[in-house]
């Protein structure tokens, strides 16, 4: 299995695909204190979200440009930033877009390790945030993972991986 | 541990990290904290505070940042004469082993690996501290 996602169904029953998974439970479980519930995937090409604002890394991967996303509602970052630093924002704001690209650099790289060990080349990438989730999204093929932090409730972050 | 008046430096490209491992040092004693988004601008504060006779005690320094990396930061850190036995410990969530050999080579304190826990933090801080004054360990 190549580094880079096919973006098929079977994606995130995948080594590489759950390298991804469990980089994005580690670092939300860590930071947020509590363990994420992963919701059903889905595939699909200009993907539309209800998200305001995600981390976004572009990497290459085994030869193929990736586009990951980790993309939160507003209510789910401000959630976030206040358990790991006792701050209470009420809209998106810079220090809330520094927090998602940083959560994204972790999750990134807590799955890349293992795959880099076991001989796939990544190019350096750096990461960065954005509030135009749905226009990086455009024009892509996307494989979206959701999340929540509570039982019954919808979606309130996702992994996106788009090539 | 570090004595509570060391004065630590916190490198990182991003904000949140900075405040992140601000806020853990803070709850383990510590007061004496700056902070620089980047390994250029690290070396630049490292080099103001040895001038000023406040020289840092320990860098805490992301490994992925633009302009200087927290290796090539760690390069430059030991092959300068002011800093060659600064205690330096790199924080990142890429971990895979080519870099914690690469690292270890350059000389690194100890290895960081986020997501991290305020106890894991403590425990690698310790031991950075009796790696480079075991006498005041013992």
């Amino acid at each position: 299995v190549g580094a880079a996602p096919n973006l098929t169904p079977s994606f995130f029953e995948d080594y590489v695909g759950q390298c991804f998974i469990q980089g994005a439970i580690k670092t939300i479980e860590s930071y947020f204190g509590a363990l994420p519930i992963v919701h059903q995937h889905l595939i699909a090409k200009d993907l539309t979200t209800p998200y305001e604002v995600a981390g976004k890394v572009t990497f290459e991967a085994d030869g193929i440009k990736v586009q990951m996303l980790l993309a939160f509602r507003e209510e789910m970052i401000i959630r976030i930033y206040n358990q790991m630093l006792g701050v209470e924002h009420t809209s998106i704001n810079d220090e809330l877009k520094d927090c998602a690209g940083e959560l994204t650099n972790t999750v990134y790289g807590t799955a890349k390790a293992p795959l880099v060990d076991q001989g796939h080349k990544f190019a350096l990438a750096l990461p960065s945030s954005v509030t135009d989730v749905n226009v990086q999204l455009a024009g892509k093929k996307s494989l979206e993972l959701p999340f929540s932090t509570t039982p019954g409730t919808p979606k309130e972050f996702s992994l996106i991986l788009s090539i | 541990m570090f004595p509570a008046d060391t004065r630590f430096l916190v490198v990182d490209d991003f904000k949140t990290m900075r405040s992140i491992v601000k806020k853990t040092l803070q709850n383990m004693g510590y007061t004496n904290l700056e902070e620089a988004e980047d390994g250029a601008k690290a070396y630049q504060a490292m080099n103001q505070a040895f001038t000023q006779g406040k020289p840092f005690g320990c860098i805490v320094c992301d490994w992925n940042m633009p302009n200087l990396s927290g290796l090539e930061l760690l390069r430059k850190v030991r092959s300068d004469a002011n800093f060659k036995t600064l205690p330096f410990v790199l924080v990142t969530a890429e971990n895979e082993q080519k870099q914690v050999i690469e690292a270890a080579k350059a000389g690194v304190s100890n290895y960081i690996v986020k997501p991290f826990t305020p106890n894991d933090f403590q425990a690698k801080m310790k031991l950075v501290y009796s790696k480079h004054f075991p006498a005041k360990v013992a």
